[in-house]
């Protein structure tokens, strides 16, 4: 060979090394994951959004990605949901591969159009089971990313980093609504999932760091909390409580203003207590009054705690608070936790919408709470139109307010009003709405955002969303929407990982389907067309588990439901994650009495809450109430030595028979009750606020007067003068009773405001006044309807019987002056030597 | 004989001394009880006033307000301190059973909850008979609802009785079962048909015990109102003196 050749030659293989290399070198593809991000070890819902981007430079689009990991620190989970046109193709505990969605169902790296271009993005959300470890382990990474057809493609850059933490928790602000001066209570959970014990835990920051000025710390941090059982004197030297599990021996508890130093304690005691420890004085204090530790603890593997701190409202506005659980070295830390966010004023409003995913077309539910955390009644309450906010959906109103509006809102009541929305929009396409409640006189709350929704092609729910620690023979029951085109012939429903012990002992399946338990998953199977989930349908399917999960402290599990549609019709299947959380507390409702009661703004049920944990009942936590009708009032409360915490449910305004479901929630577990109100179809006289005078002395002559209005849109009333307003002193403990009829006889016509005069001493009217005896207690009275007097109270209104009824009065009346005092009677008295 | 007379007057003198002897011996040991027995009973007497003012103390307690809430106080006292001395109290429920015998006994049955709360929790039973009529009357004390007041023991054991000759028959009982208990204790009252009687009892709340005008548990006639008891007990140094009373209120 010539050396003109061979430089040829040499020239021609460097040109195609050349223009090979750089085609080699342009099919990349990086890997991030957002700076900061961490998980907890043990959550079996933690995520990873990997973002995967195809280079610009890149000349080939990705259709298959695999994912690997070091299966000895992470599991990769079934309960993983691809991006919109992507399906997971394999998974494995090391490894989950990604492919694209075919038009048939099919899952491959066939050509379509959410492959990832040159210069295009997707976020993989991917779930995996952090392991555990001795501490906390930054720098946690994947082993590699591939890109498995289109050869060539290589990774640009570093793999992403995140941190896996030891501890999980959670931070939860009670109440959700209150008013300036009010008290926020904290209270952060938290669970070493690490395999050490974790010592003096603690807070960093600390203390939590709130999102605005409005609120301030007032007390804490406390390191658990019960109730006392029992009054305790200055001098008592055994303190009494619900449950001392949870507080360290010896340690020091807080009651009120006092440090009481404790040496030992059983299981319901503290022992070899020193009272006013700490230089605090030693006090008598109140049955149910709220013991909070004040000694830090450890914990051992698995175990859980709580941290407390109490916060003043300063002003009004929203705010949320931010920490991390951290232990004495800081080596043991929770990821960043975000508390609810809380709402402070006098009148305020928040906004929900349920399902947080539909398909298009489907309807949602909309619920506006209002909350009067003022010191009046607020008359009138009603909300605004609802406008849509940010996302691209389109919500089409199908009905509500529901109730339009609520004549009368006493002081710490919560209202709520409903709407079915119909949401209709592309996939991914988000829904939420917006708007804010006013009442008489120019109140307006908050203006409220509810939650986002996002539109999918098939929807799924699991119901109950919330179980017992170690319940058995538990059924979940799973309702499964199809928005798609194809009819549905499969459903899988995977059982969550992560420690747990989910045994299927048995399957409901719809007629014409099959089912039967599997060691991780349930199959249920059509068979045939006619049975499918057709285009627009719902069905559902039941699997009943002998045995469930056993935690120390609340934990949501995931139920991943993946729908398969009928081949030849182009459908896609979905990973759908429905989720359940097992909690270690046990709530339930019960109402009283047994109804139903009239659905006219007055009448009452008790509700009440009993709060267990491992059989025993918890005192000294707080309670939220929540109702789809009527008024609450207070909206929290709570628990006593009983575990109860009892509110009261004041009927709606209806002119048809109603039900309401009252919802009691404490952490993450929640209670239901079912309530009837049967409708008020004649006259509906309600207070209309303007009650005066507001405060009187004893021994005076006084007439009250108030505005009533007929909400009824057909029937007038006509009072005569045996109608009357009253109230009496029994809640202080006093029998006498202020009782005056109505000066004349009033005809409210349907719709009508009229201000009344209550001054007559008889039922003859004439007015003149009515005494308020001096034997009354000095006192603030609430005039609560009583309907079987004796003693009267609130307004009764009549007619001579055809629209006779009972009303409340939600402002109240003071009295004060020379009033009456308990006096005690000696019957019998002995000295002894 | 002067030397003799000599020898006589240094007896006089020395019997004359003898007997001022004895006799300011006698004095100072008669004043000296008398000292004692004069504080003994002022010390008695504060005991009485620490007793006093504790009953004095609990029923302000009572009836303050919000006395639909104070009403149910129940802890009671433990050393508390009390004009120099101390005081503890016990608040007990308190009922009448007034009634006329139909014949020759009549059991009254009534409920006593023992708790460990408080300073001074409740231990205490003290029921007392008085009658009008001319024949005598006793009482018992069972620990146990009495199925057959005519065979008590065959359903209760009988923990104390008063049958004395005078009036009224009186039974103080100290709760010995440990909290939490809930227990039925049965007063029998005998006597003959006809006899009208007075029996008051004084014993830890019932399970229902409120601010009504009848008590809890068991309900319904025939005693009235739920009313109070409160038993004290003052201590100056070594004197100790207790005073029981039983009150209604009103409102």
């Amino acid at each position: 060979m010539s050396t003109r050749r061979l430089l040829i030659f040499a020239l021609a293989i460097l040109s195609f090394l050349f223009s090979g290399g750089m085609a080699i070198a342009a099919e990349t593809f990086s890997v991030i994951v957002p700076a900061g991000t961490e998980v907890a070890m043990q959550d079996p819902n933690a995520v990873i959004p990997f973002t995967v981007t195809n280079s610009a430079s890149s000349t080939k689009d990705i259709r298959e990605l695999t994912f690997r990991i070091d299966d000895t620190k992470y599991n990769f989970s079934s309960a993983t949901v691809p991006p919109t046109g992507w399906c997971i193709k394999e998974i494995e505990d090391d490894r989950i591969t990604f492919a694209l969605t075919q038009g048939s169902g099919a899952c491959s790296s066939g050509t379509s159009a959410s492959e990832l271009d040159p210069g295009e993005s997707a976020v993989f959300n991917i779930v995996l089971l952090p392991l555990v470890a001795s501490t906390d382990v930054a720098g946690d990474t994947l082993t590699s990313v591939s890109v498995d057809t289109q050869g060539g493609f290589s990774r640009s850059g570093a793999l992403p980093t995140w941190t896996r933490r030891s501890l999980e928790a959670t931070l939860v602000a009670t109440p959700e609504s209150l008013g300036v001066g009010g008290a926020i209570t904290l209270t952060m959970q938290v669970t070493n999932r690490s395999t050490a014990t974790q010592s003096n835990i603690t807070s960093t920051p600390a203390p939590p760091t709130p999102s605005s000025a409005i609120a301030t710390l007032s007390d804490g941090p406390y390191y658990g909390s019960t109730g006392l059982d029992g009054n305790l004197s200055a001098a008592a030297t055994i303190v009494t409580v619900a449950s001392t599990s949870g507080f360290t021996s010896p340690g020091t508890i807080r009651l009120d203003s006092e440090d009481i130093c404790y040496t030992g304690k059983t299981a319901t005691t503290f022992t070899g207590v020193t009272r006013g420890c700490n230089s605090t004085t030693a006090a008598a204090h109140t049955t149910g009054a709220i013991v909070y530790a004040k000694t830090q603890y450890l914990l051992s593997p698995g175990s859980s705690g709580v941290i407390i701190w109490l916060y003043g409202a300063t002003s009004t506005g929203t705010v949320y608070f931010s920490t991390r659980a951290t232990n004495s070295g800081s080596t043991a830390n929770s990821v960043l936790l975000n508390s609810n966010t809380v709402l402070i004023g006098n009148f305020t409003a928040s906004l929900t919408v349920t399902p947080g995913s539909v398909i298009t077309g489907q309807q949602v539910t909309v619920e506006m709470q209002v909350k009067n955390n003022g010191t009046s009644a607020l008359i009138n309450v009603a909300p605004s139109a609802l406008t849509p906010c940010a996302g691209e959906a389109t919500e089409t109103l199908s009905s509500g307010p529901a109730p339009s509006s609520i004549s009368s809102l006493a002081s710490g009541s919560t209202g709520v009003f409903s709407w079915t929305y119909t949401v209709t929009g592309s996939l991914g396409q988000a829904y939420c709405l917006s708007g804010y409640g006013t009442a008489t006189g120019g109140a307006l709350t908050n203006t409220a955002t509810s939650n986002s929704g996002v539109i999918s092609q098939y929807s799924a729910t699991v119901s109950p969303s919330v179980v017992a620690s170690g319940a058995t023979s538990q059924t979940l029951t799973w309702s499964v929407y199809n928005g798609g085109a194809c009819t549905l012939k499969k459903i899988e429903v995977s059982f969550p990982g992560g420690g747990g012990n989910w045994t299927c002992s048995s399957v409901t399946a719809p007629a014409g389907w099959t089912g039967s338990c599997g060691g991780t998953k349930v199959t249920f199977q059509s068979s045939n067309s006619a049975n499918d989930i057709p285009s627009g349908g719902t069905k559902t399917y039941s699997i009943t588990y002998s045995t469930t999960e056993t935690v120390t402290s609340d934990k949501v599990v995931s139920f991943s439901v993946n729908p398969v549609p009928r081949g030849g019709c182009g459908g896609s299947e979905a990973e759908i994650g429905t989720y359940v959380t097992v909690t270690a507390y046990g709530l339930s409702v019960a109402h009283s009495p047994t109804g139903p009661i009239y659905a006219d703004g007055s009448a009452s049920y008790t509700m009440t809450a009993t709060l267990v944990s491992g059989g025993s009942p918890v005192a000294g936590k707080t309670v939220t109430f929540s109702t789809t009708s009527g008024t609450l009032s207070p909206a929290t409360a709570v628990t006593d030595a009983n575990g109860e915490a009892t509110v009261t449910l004041i009927a709606p305004n209806s002119t048809t028979d109603t039900t309401a479901t009252v919802t009691a929630s404490y952490l993450n577990s929640s209670g239901t009750d079912t309530v009837s109100f049967t409708g008020w179809n004649i006259a509906n006289i309600q207070y209309w606020g303007s009650l005066s005078p507001a405060s009187a002395s004893c021994g005076s002559t006084v007439s009250f007067t108030m505005a009533l209005k007929n909400i009824s849109a057909s029937t007038s009333m006509t009072m005569n003068t045996a109608s009357y307003f009253a109230f009496n002193d029994s809640s202080a403990g006093g029998s006498t009773v202020y009782q005056a009829y109505l000066n004349s006889a009033v005809t409210l016509a349907a719709g009508a405001t009229q201000t009344l005069v209550f001054g007559s001493p008889t039922s003859s009217g004439g007015g003149g006044g009515v005494v308020i005896p001096s034997s009354f207690l000095a006192g603030t009275y609430s005039p609560t309807l009583n309907s079987a007097p004796p003693p009267a109270s609130g307004l009764f209104l009549t007619d001579g019987g055809t629209n006779d009824q009972y009303r409340t009065v939600t402002d109240a009346v003071t009295l004060s002056g020379n009033c009456g005092v308990v006096n005690v009677n000696i019957i019998e008295w002995h000295e002894f030597r | 004989m002067i030397t003799n007379e000599r020898g006589a007057s240094i007896i006089g003198v020395i019997l004359v001394l003898a007997v001022l002897t004895l006799s300011g011996v006698i004095f100072v040991s008669v004043f000296s009880t008398g000292v004692e027995e004069s504080t003994g009973e002022v010390l008695s007497s504060r005991a009485l006033f620490a007793a006093e003012g504790g009953m004095e103390a609990a029923i302000g307690h009572l009836k303050k307000a919000p006395v639909a809430t104070n009403w149910l106080w129940k802890d009671g006292y433990l050393a508390k301190p009390m004009g120099g001395g101390t005081v503890d109290a016990e608040v007990l429920e308190y009922e009448s059973r007034d009634a006329t015998l139909a014949g020759a006994n009549k059991c009254e049955p009534f409920e006593s909850v023992i708790v460990s709360t408080g300073a001074n929790p409740a231990r205490t039973v003290y029921a007392s008979l008085a009658w009008s009529s001319a024949s005598n009357m006793g009482l018992e004390l069972y620990d146990n609802s009495v199925a057959d007041c005519n065979n008590p023991t065959a359903s209760a054991n009988l923990i104390a009785s008063s049958a004395t000759s005078n009036m009224p028959e009186t039974i103080r009982y100290r709760v010995q079962t440990a909290p939490p208990a809930t227990i039925t204790y049965t007063a029998r009252v005998l006597g003959v048909a006809g006899d009208a009687y007075k029996l008051r009892i004084a014993h830890p709340d019932e399970t229902n015990f409120g601010t009504g005008n009848t008590c809890g548990q068991p309900a319904g006639p025939p005693y009235d109102a739920c009313m109070r008891a409160v038993i004290s007990l003052g201590r100056h140094m070594d004197a100790r003196r207790e005073v029981f009373s039983g009150f209604s209120r009103t409102p």
